[in-house]
Protein backbone atom coordinates (compact mmCIF):
# COMPACT_ATOMS: atom_id res chain seq x y z
CA UNK A 1 0.00 0.00 0.00
CA UNK A 2 1.45 3.32 -0.97
CA UNK A 3 2.21 6.12 1.80
CA UNK A 4 0.39 8.99 0.43
CA UNK A 5 2.80 11.82 -0.63
CA UNK A 6 3.17 15.05 1.99
CA UNK A 7 1.97 18.64 0.53
CA UNK A 8 5.09 19.13 0.47
CA UNK A 9 5.83 16.87 -1.40
CA UNK A 10 3.29 17.22 -3.95
CA UNK A 11 4.66 20.60 -4.40
CA UNK A 12 7.94 19.32 -5.08
CA UNK A 13 6.65 17.05 -7.54
CA UNK A 14 4.68 19.88 -9.41
CA UNK A 15 7.40 22.28 -9.44
CA UNK A 16 10.34 19.10 -11.22
CA UNK A 17 6.90 18.77 -13.64
CA UNK A 18 6.54 22.63 -14.44
CA UNK A 19 11.12 22.57 -14.38
CA UNK A 20 10.78 19.54 -17.09
CA UNK A 21 7.90 21.57 -18.90
CA UNK A 22 9.26 24.74 -19.16
CA UNK A 23 12.80 22.77 -20.26
CA UNK A 24 11.47 20.78 -23.22
CA UNK A 25 9.24 23.81 -24.67
CA UNK A 26 12.68 25.47 -24.50
CA UNK A 27 14.47 22.40 -26.13
CA UNK A 28 11.29 22.01 -28.82
CA UNK A 29 11.55 25.49 -29.73
CA UNK A 30 15.41 25.41 -30.55
CA UNK A 31 15.21 22.31 -32.02
CA UNK A 32 12.31 23.67 -34.20
CA UNK A 33 13.99 27.23 -35.20
CA UNK A 34 17.75 25.43 -36.03
CA UNK A 35 15.86 22.61 -38.00
CA UNK A 36 13.75 25.61 -40.17
CA UNK A 37 17.13 27.71 -40.34
CA UNK A 38 19.38 24.57 -41.47
CA UNK A 39 16.81 23.33 -43.66
CA UNK A 40 16.29 26.42 -45.58
CA UNK A 41 19.86 26.15 -46.31
CA UNK A 42 20.27 22.59 -47.23
CA UNK A 43 16.93 23.28 -49.41
CA UNK A 44 18.89 25.91 -51.17
CA UNK A 45 21.83 24.21 -51.90
CA UNK A 46 20.40 20.94 -53.28
CA UNK A 47 18.02 23.19 -55.43
CA UNK A 48 21.29 25.33 -56.54
CA UNK A 49 23.77 22.94 -56.41
CA UNK A 50 24.35 19.83 -58.47
CA UNK A 51 20.78 17.69 -57.70
CA UNK A 52 18.98 16.26 -60.38
CA UNK A 53 15.39 16.96 -59.71
CA UNK A 54 14.02 13.23 -58.98
CA UNK A 55 17.49 12.82 -56.46
CA UNK A 56 16.14 16.33 -54.74
CA UNK A 57 12.64 14.82 -54.16
CA UNK A 58 13.92 11.35 -52.98
CA UNK A 59 16.52 13.39 -50.38
CA UNK A 60 13.41 15.97 -49.69
CA UNK A 61 11.48 12.99 -48.91
CA UNK A 62 13.65 11.32 -46.50
CA UNK A 63 15.18 14.24 -44.50
CA UNK A 64 11.77 15.58 -43.71
CA UNK A 65 9.92 12.53 -43.62
CA UNK A 66 12.08 11.25 -40.63
CA UNK A 67 12.54 15.13 -39.10
CA UNK A 68 8.68 14.36 -39.27
CA UNK A 69 8.41 11.66 -37.58
CA UNK A 70 10.81 12.85 -35.00
CA UNK A 71 9.23 16.16 -34.04
CA UNK A 72 5.70 14.23 -33.74
CA UNK A 73 7.35 12.10 -31.32
CA UNK A 74 8.71 14.87 -29.03
CA UNK A 75 5.04 16.62 -29.30
CA UNK A 76 3.11 12.73 -28.33
CA UNK A 77 6.04 12.95 -25.82
CA UNK A 78 5.51 16.87 -24.14
CA UNK A 79 2.00 15.91 -23.52
CA UNK A 80 2.62 13.05 -21.48
CA UNK A 81 5.24 14.76 -19.28
CA UNK B 1 26.37 24.12 -60.47
CA UNK B 2 28.24 25.47 -63.33
CA UNK B 3 27.53 26.91 -67.20
CA UNK B 4 28.76 24.55 -69.48
CA UNK B 5 30.59 26.25 -72.88
CA UNK B 6 28.82 25.98 -76.19
CA UNK B 7 29.06 21.95 -77.36
CA UNK B 8 30.88 21.40 -74.31
CA UNK B 9 29.91 17.42 -72.93
CA UNK B 10 30.44 16.29 -69.39
CA UNK B 11 32.71 13.50 -69.96
CA UNK B 12 32.80 12.06 -66.28
CA UNK B 13 31.13 13.68 -62.47
CA UNK B 14 33.65 12.26 -59.94
CA UNK B 15 32.62 11.95 -56.02
CA UNK B 16 34.40 11.09 -52.78
CA UNK B 17 34.60 7.30 -52.06
CA UNK B 18 31.53 5.87 -50.14
CA UNK B 19 34.26 5.39 -47.26
CA UNK B 20 34.48 9.12 -46.61
CA UNK B 21 30.72 9.47 -45.75
CA UNK B 22 30.73 5.83 -43.95
CA UNK B 23 33.08 7.12 -41.46
CA UNK B 24 31.40 10.48 -40.64
CA UNK B 25 28.04 8.19 -40.71
CA UNK B 26 29.71 6.19 -37.49
CA UNK B 27 30.51 8.86 -35.80
CA UNK B 28 27.31 9.98 -35.64
CA UNK B 29 26.02 6.41 -35.13
CA UNK B 30 28.17 6.79 -32.19
CA UNK B 31 26.65 10.05 -30.96
CA UNK B 32 23.16 8.42 -31.46
CA UNK B 33 24.25 4.82 -29.16
CA UNK B 34 26.31 7.26 -26.73
CA UNK B 35 23.25 8.51 -24.56
CA UNK B 36 21.76 4.74 -24.62
CA UNK B 37 25.20 3.05 -23.15
CA UNK B 38 25.65 6.10 -20.53
CA UNK B 39 22.11 5.19 -19.63
CA UNK B 40 22.91 1.57 -19.09
CA UNK B 41 26.38 1.95 -17.56
CA UNK B 42 24.43 4.06 -14.89
CA UNK B 43 23.02 1.14 -13.61
CA UNK B 44 19.22 2.20 -14.08
CA UNK B 45 16.94 -0.64 -14.57
CA UNK B 46 14.41 1.44 -16.36
CA UNK B 47 12.80 3.89 -13.80
CA UNK B 48 14.05 6.77 -14.49
CA UNK B 49 13.03 6.69 -17.99
CA UNK B 50 10.98 9.64 -17.96
CA UNK B 51 9.16 11.17 -20.89
CA UNK B 52 11.61 14.46 -20.23
CA UNK B 53 14.43 12.39 -20.70
CA UNK B 54 13.18 10.76 -23.54
CA UNK B 55 12.39 14.30 -25.53
CA UNK B 56 15.71 15.15 -24.65
CA UNK B 57 17.21 11.93 -26.37
CA UNK B 58 14.67 12.50 -29.46
CA UNK B 59 16.05 16.32 -29.60
CA UNK B 60 19.51 14.74 -29.31
CA UNK B 61 18.25 12.10 -32.43
CA UNK B 62 16.32 15.41 -34.26
CA UNK B 63 20.40 17.21 -33.97
CA UNK B 64 22.50 14.54 -35.40
CA UNK B 65 20.19 13.81 -38.13
CA UNK B 66 20.23 17.73 -39.35
CA UNK B 67 24.12 17.02 -38.58
CA UNK B 68 24.26 14.28 -41.11
CA UNK B 69 22.60 15.65 -43.98
CA UNK B 70 24.51 18.77 -43.55
CA UNK B 71 27.97 16.33 -43.87
CA UNK B 72 25.84 14.37 -46.53
CA UNK B 73 25.44 17.96 -48.98
CA UNK B 74 29.14 18.91 -47.88
CA UNK B 75 30.09 15.09 -49.45
CA UNK B 76 27.62 14.96 -52.30
CA UNK B 77 28.23 18.47 -53.55
CA UNK B 78 32.31 18.07 -53.63
CA UNK B 79 32.37 17.06 -57.36
CA UNK B 80 34.94 16.68 -59.62
CA UNK B 81 33.48 17.29 -63.34
CA UNK B 82 35.61 15.84 -66.48
CA UNK B 83 34.51 17.88 -69.39
CA UNK B 84 35.67 17.61 -72.93
CA UNK B 85 37.50 20.64 -72.72
CA UNK B 86 38.71 21.18 -69.27
CA UNK B 87 38.78 19.41 -65.72
CA UNK B 88 36.91 21.51 -62.73
CA UNK B 89 36.93 20.56 -59.10
CA UNK B 90 33.86 21.89 -57.39
CA UNK B 91 34.21 22.02 -53.53
CA UNK B 92 31.99 22.40 -50.81
CA UNK B 93 32.85 23.63 -47.70
CA UNK B 94 30.75 23.88 -45.00
CA UNK B 95 27.63 25.38 -45.67
CA UNK B 96 28.57 29.20 -46.56
CA UNK B 97 31.84 28.22 -48.51
CA UNK B 98 32.52 26.89 -51.78
CA UNK B 99 35.49 26.64 -54.24
CA UNK B 100 35.40 26.33 -57.69
CA UNK B 101 38.72 25.88 -60.02
CA UNK B 102 38.61 25.22 -63.49
CA UNK B 103 41.61 23.51 -65.06
CA UNK B 104 41.97 23.66 -69.06
CA UNK B 105 43.74 20.68 -70.55
CA UNK B 106 46.19 23.19 -71.76
CA UNK B 107 47.57 24.45 -68.56
CA UNK B 108 47.80 20.54 -66.78
CA UNK B 109 51.62 19.41 -66.75
CA UNK B 110 51.62 16.74 -64.69
CA UNK B 111 48.97 13.76 -62.52
CA UNK B 112 49.63 11.96 -60.06
CA UNK B 113 47.65 9.31 -58.24
CA UNK B 114 48.30 8.90 -54.25
CA UNK B 115 46.73 6.33 -52.44
CA UNK B 116 48.07 5.96 -49.01
CA UNK B 117 46.90 3.25 -46.32
CA UNK B 118 45.55 -0.17 -46.24
CA UNK B 119 41.70 0.98 -46.50
CA UNK B 120 42.49 3.32 -49.69
CA UNK B 121 44.21 0.19 -51.23
CA UNK B 122 41.93 -2.42 -50.36
CA UNK B 123 38.72 0.16 -51.50
CA UNK B 124 40.83 1.86 -54.34
CA UNK B 125 40.35 5.55 -53.46
CA UNK B 126 43.46 7.90 -53.18
CA UNK B 127 44.07 11.29 -53.80
CA UNK B 128 44.27 13.25 -57.55
CA UNK B 129 47.38 15.83 -57.95
CA UNK B 130 47.06 17.84 -61.04
CA UNK B 131 50.52 19.87 -61.63
CA UNK B 132 49.23 23.17 -63.56
CA UNK B 133 50.68 26.08 -65.12
CA UNK B 134 48.85 28.40 -63.13
CA UNK B 135 49.11 30.79 -60.47
CA UNK B 136 47.61 27.69 -58.34
CA UNK B 137 50.53 25.53 -59.40
CA UNK B 138 48.93 22.00 -57.74
CA UNK B 139 45.54 21.11 -57.31
CA UNK B 140 44.60 18.29 -55.24
CA UNK B 141 41.13 16.39 -55.16
CA UNK B 142 41.01 14.18 -52.12
CA UNK B 143 39.21 10.50 -51.55
CA UNK B 144 38.13 10.21 -54.82
CA UNK B 145 37.49 5.97 -56.13
CA UNK B 146 39.54 4.49 -58.85
CA UNK B 147 42.11 7.46 -58.87
CA UNK B 148 43.86 5.49 -61.70
CA UNK B 149 41.19 5.18 -63.86
CA UNK B 150 39.78 9.01 -63.65
CA UNK B 151 43.83 9.87 -64.08
CA UNK B 152 43.69 7.61 -67.86
CA UNK B 153 40.53 9.63 -68.32
CA UNK B 154 41.99 13.31 -68.00
CA UNK B 155 45.03 12.36 -69.91
CA UNK B 156 43.17 10.70 -72.51
CA UNK B 157 40.91 13.96 -72.71
CA UNK B 158 43.95 15.90 -72.85
CA UNK B 159 45.56 13.77 -75.75
CA UNK B 160 42.18 14.41 -77.26
CA UNK B 161 41.96 17.94 -77.12
CA UNK B 162 45.72 18.40 -78.02
CA UNK B 163 47.52 15.06 -79.71
CA UNK B 164 50.80 17.30 -80.33
CA UNK B 165 51.87 17.58 -76.05
CA UNK B 166 52.69 14.25 -73.84
CA UNK B 167 51.55 14.31 -70.13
Amino acid sequence: MPQELSSIELTSVELTRQTAQLISIGTFGLVLLVFVIISVILNYHWTHYGISLGQIGRVRVIYFGVSSILFVGMFVVFLMI
Amino acid sequence: MITLHENEKIIAKVRKHWFVIFTEGLFLLFLVLAPIFFFLLSGNKGGAITPFFVLLYLAWLLAVWIIFFVLWTDFYLDVLLITDSRVVDIEQIGLFARDMAELRYENIQDIRVEIGGIIATLLNFGNLHIQTAGVQKEFVIKHIPHPDQVKDLISAQQHAAFPQKPT
